[in-house]
């Protein structure tokens, strides 16, 4: 995956660097092979983007972030349109006091266990709902199976 | 025994505030040798010996793929400085701590600056100082530039540092990479840091091959391989900035939440764009109410003192109407412009700015710019010459012309006067939406430009957009007033000569040959004979006549006028008018000055005259429209 192409809240690692003219300004910058980044959110119409670099915000245009392969990392939680149907704990939910009103009404909050049954509909505690793609976007999980081996491992 | 210190850092890092602790106001602005990337430097006195600072501009690696990494690549290299002092971020220290380990490798003397660490205390970050030194092996200092903090230190630190002389090297990038690193240090002469230079050749550094020795071949050491090795040299140095941090510094997790509630807000994808705009009808109305009561007094001054001199004779006239009510009416203005720049520099000092190039890039990416471009047209709000100049600092030749010829069009400080005069005139209970609008239209007018110019002119691609994001951070008053005053000062000096002396034009022109009646002065037979041109946009004599005189800079209309009408509270001009006037003035012609910054930058007399028949052409259209609008409606 590209990281342009990384969804917002996601943490990737990067696999490799296509060579371009800025590569020794991105790896000053400590944008290399192995490193993990943040993809924080997108700018109107989805370009640039701004990632988190150890502590530090950087911008990229998407023209730049297509040079960067990335891996999304094996413990970061990802947006519920990026998971297969399954039950999943929320991890964090993205954006601002709206969109966790209106998903809290639902019984999406921070630390829920839901199940994700396709064509975008959620069971939660508090029933079966159809949720947009928009919303379903900031809400992101942990698979209950990960969760559970982690326990074990401990 | 004058020594000398380089302050090297990553953008955003505090460094220009720590250089205005560490000289005060002993400092001066100039340009590096053949670049307009600015060069500031100051000296001081401690302990009888005098320090002289020199900030770098703000670079991530001492590769140079632009033109500030040049900047400091060549000075570090070509005149080493006594000592060099690397300031590190203590909230964000791993990429600082990559370039210090890039800079260690120049073998100067070095002092590591962890900035920042009031702010680090206060967010539970824990930074072993004594441990920092063991493991980088340099001298380390904690400072704050905000509180002081550690400022007399770095003073001690930097007496004790520079008397030293040989440093081992650091960092062993491993056999490999050794090998061929002694391997291409024979390539190099012996003037040369050769172990700097052979890393930086690996690492696919255009000017490292352009050093090499003569007849020496290189791609049989380097053959296929160095792009893995460049990686290799960049992971060694993060993993060992890492390892460092590891047992030097304790972090807390979780930090800054509240700031990140508030870029939410500021960088959010619908409401961000309006909030930039609310902020900045915000920063114009303070730009009024702040300003008025002293604008006020200080033209009832100028006012009681032409009075007092009179206009009876010759040279009381010249004294009172083109001396003093000339370069009065535009000083009188000088308080709006220096409380403008002081809400400009808040929004700057608190980090904002940045944020509104990322919200913009892609409006600016449509226009064939990028958010640097943008950052360099903010510029030109002070100055479209200094805009012109810093487009130097674009390395897309394409982008770095229509840079150049749409600056005329942002609305520089010196047309702030004009727009005053005009709005105190014909919209007195507007004022501040007027301002708003006359902006608002500048920044339609430059992106127009732009687009027509990159259709017309030239074509080509974009070029990248890497920047950072600051934290926030809530704006010291003396920085604000160190950036109100660089860019107002300008006025000031301004006033003093050339206005002076198109002031003193003009009066002569509107005293002679008929001191008892202006209609019959030779300002009014040449406004007279031009007034036909200016028939559809309904212009007096009076103001084709300052239009005229104002080419040379815009301030003069405002002398001009105050000029003609005997004082600025005699002036007349009708709702409609004035809107066609402000629009013919926003873009019609660059003021000498710039039109010379155009020729000089561009090495052609083509630009210039393109600038000039094109903002005639624009502006009289646009006016032209107002016009025949405003009467429809009014």
């Amino acid at each position: 995956m590209k990281l342009s192409e990384a969804p917002t809240g996601v943490q990737v690692e990067v696999l490799h660097i296509e060579e371009s003219d800025i590569t020794p300004r991105l790896r000053g910058i400590g944008i290399l092979p192995g490193i993990k980044i943040e993809v924080l959110k997108n700018a109107p119409m989805g370009d640039p983007r701004m990632y988190r670099v150890f502590s530090k915000v950087i911008t990229l245009r998407n023209s730049e972030a297509n040079l960067i392969e990335v891996q999304v990392s094996e413990d970061s939680p990802l947006p519920l349109t990026f998971v297969r149907p399954g039950d999943y704990k929320v991890e964090y939910i993205e954006g601002g006091k709206i969109a966790r009103m209106n998903l809290a009404s639902i019984g999406i909050v921070e630390g829920a266990v839901i199940r994700l049954l396709g064509d975008r509909r959620v069971q939660t505690d508090k029933g079966i709902y159809d949720v947009g793609f928009g919303k379903l976007s900031k809400v992101h999980v942990l698979p209950m199976k990960a969760l559970f081996k982690a326990d074990n491992a401990k | 025994m004058v020594i000398t210190v380089g302050l090297v850092g990553n953008p955003n890092v505090g460094k220009t505030s720590l250089f205005n602790r560490l000289v005060g106001a002993r400092q001066y602005v100039a340009n590096w040798p053949g670049v307009t990337v600015t060069r500031i430097e100051g000296a001081t006195t401690y302990k009888d010996q005098t320090l002289h600072f020199i900030d770098l501009p703000g670079i991530y690696t001492l590769s140079t793929t632009s033109i500030d990494e040049k900047v400091a690549r060549d000075f570090l290299l070509y005149t080493p400085p006594n000592v060099t002092v690397v300031i590190i971020d203590s909230l964000s220290p791993e990429q600082g701590i990559y370039l210090l380990l890039e800079t260690l490798e120049l073998n100067l003397n070095v002092i590591a600056v962890f900035n920042v660490i009031d702010e680090a205390k206060k967010n539970g970050i824990k930074i072993d100082k004594s441990s920092l030194e063991t493991h980088l092996r340099v001298p380390v200092v904690l400072t704050s530039a905000h509180t002081g903090e550690g400022i007399e230190q770095l003073f001690e630190t930097i007496l004790a540092t520079f008397k030293k002389t040989n440093r081992a090297k650091l960092l062993d990038y491993g056999p490999e990479i050794e090998s061929k690193v002694s391997e291409l240090e024979n390539c190099f002469d012996d003037i040369y840091n050769k172990r700097f230079l052979a890393l930086k050749l690996i690492e696919g550094d255009k000017f490292a091959r352009e050093l090499l020795k003569k007849d020496v071949d290189v791609s049989s050491i380097l053959d296929g391989s160095a792009s893995n090795l460049a990686v290799k040299i960049a992971k060694t140095r993060y993993d060992y900035a890492l390892n460092v941090l590891n047992s030097a510094m304790r972090k807390n997790e979780n930090v800054l939440t509240s700031m990140e509630a508030i870029d939410h807000v500021f960088t959010h994808k619908y409401i961000g764009i309006p909030i930039f705009f609310a902020l900045m009808y915000l920063a114009f109305n303070f730009t009024f109410k702040a300003s008025e009561p002293l604008v006020g007094l200080i033209e009832a001054g100028f006012q009681k003192l032409t009075d007092v001199i009179g206009s009876s004779t010759m040279l009381t006239s010249l004294i009172s109407q083109g001396i003093i009510n000339g370069v009065g009416s535009v000083i009188s203005f000088i308080p709006s412009i220096f409380a403008l720049f002081f809400a400009l520099g808040i929004m700057e000092e608190s980090g904002y700015l940045p944020r509104i190039a990322f919200l913009m890039d892609k409006a600016m990416c449509s226009l064939k710019l990028t958010g640097r471009s943008f950052m360099t047209l903010l510029l030109g709000f002070g100055c479209n010459v200094s805009s012109v100049m810093a487009a130097r600092g674009l390395s897309d030749e394409r982008e770095r012309v229509t840079t150049i010829l749409v600056s005329p069009f942002v609305s520089c400080s010196a047309r702030i006067p004009v727009y005053l005069m005009i709005i105190g005139i014909a919209f007195p209970n507007h004022k501040a939406e007027a301002f708003f609008v006359m902006y608002l239209l500048s920044i339609a007018l430059t992106a127009l430009s732009a687009r027509i110019i990159n259709k017309v002119v030239m074509k080509g691609e974009s070029i990248p957009l890497v920047m950072e994001l600051p934290r926030y951070r809530f704006p010291s008053l003396s920085n604000v007033a160190t950036y109100m005053w660089n860019r107002g000062k300008h006025f000031l000096q301004k006033a003093g000569t050339i206005i002076l002396v198109a002031s003193i034009i003009v009066w002569g022109l509107s005293y002679f040959p008929d001191p008892t009646n202006i209609e019959n002065s030779f300002a009014a037979m040449i406004g007279k004979g031009l007034q036909f041109i200016f028939a559809p946009l309904g212009f007096q004599w009076q103001t084709v006549s300052a239009l005229l005189f104002g080419g040379a800079a815009k301030e003069i209309i405002v002398s001009s006028f105050a000029q003609f009408y005997g004082g600025i509270e005699n002036i007349v001009i009708d709702p409609v008018i004035a809107a066609t006037l402000m629009v013919f003035i926003l873009g019609y012609i660059p003021c000498f000055a710039t039109l010379a910054a155009i020729k000089s930058e561009t090495n052609s007399l083509k630009y210039p005259i393109i600038s000039v028949v094109y903002s005639l052409f624009i502006s009289y259209v646009l006016a032209l429209c107002v016009a025949v609008v405003g009467r429809m409606i009014l």
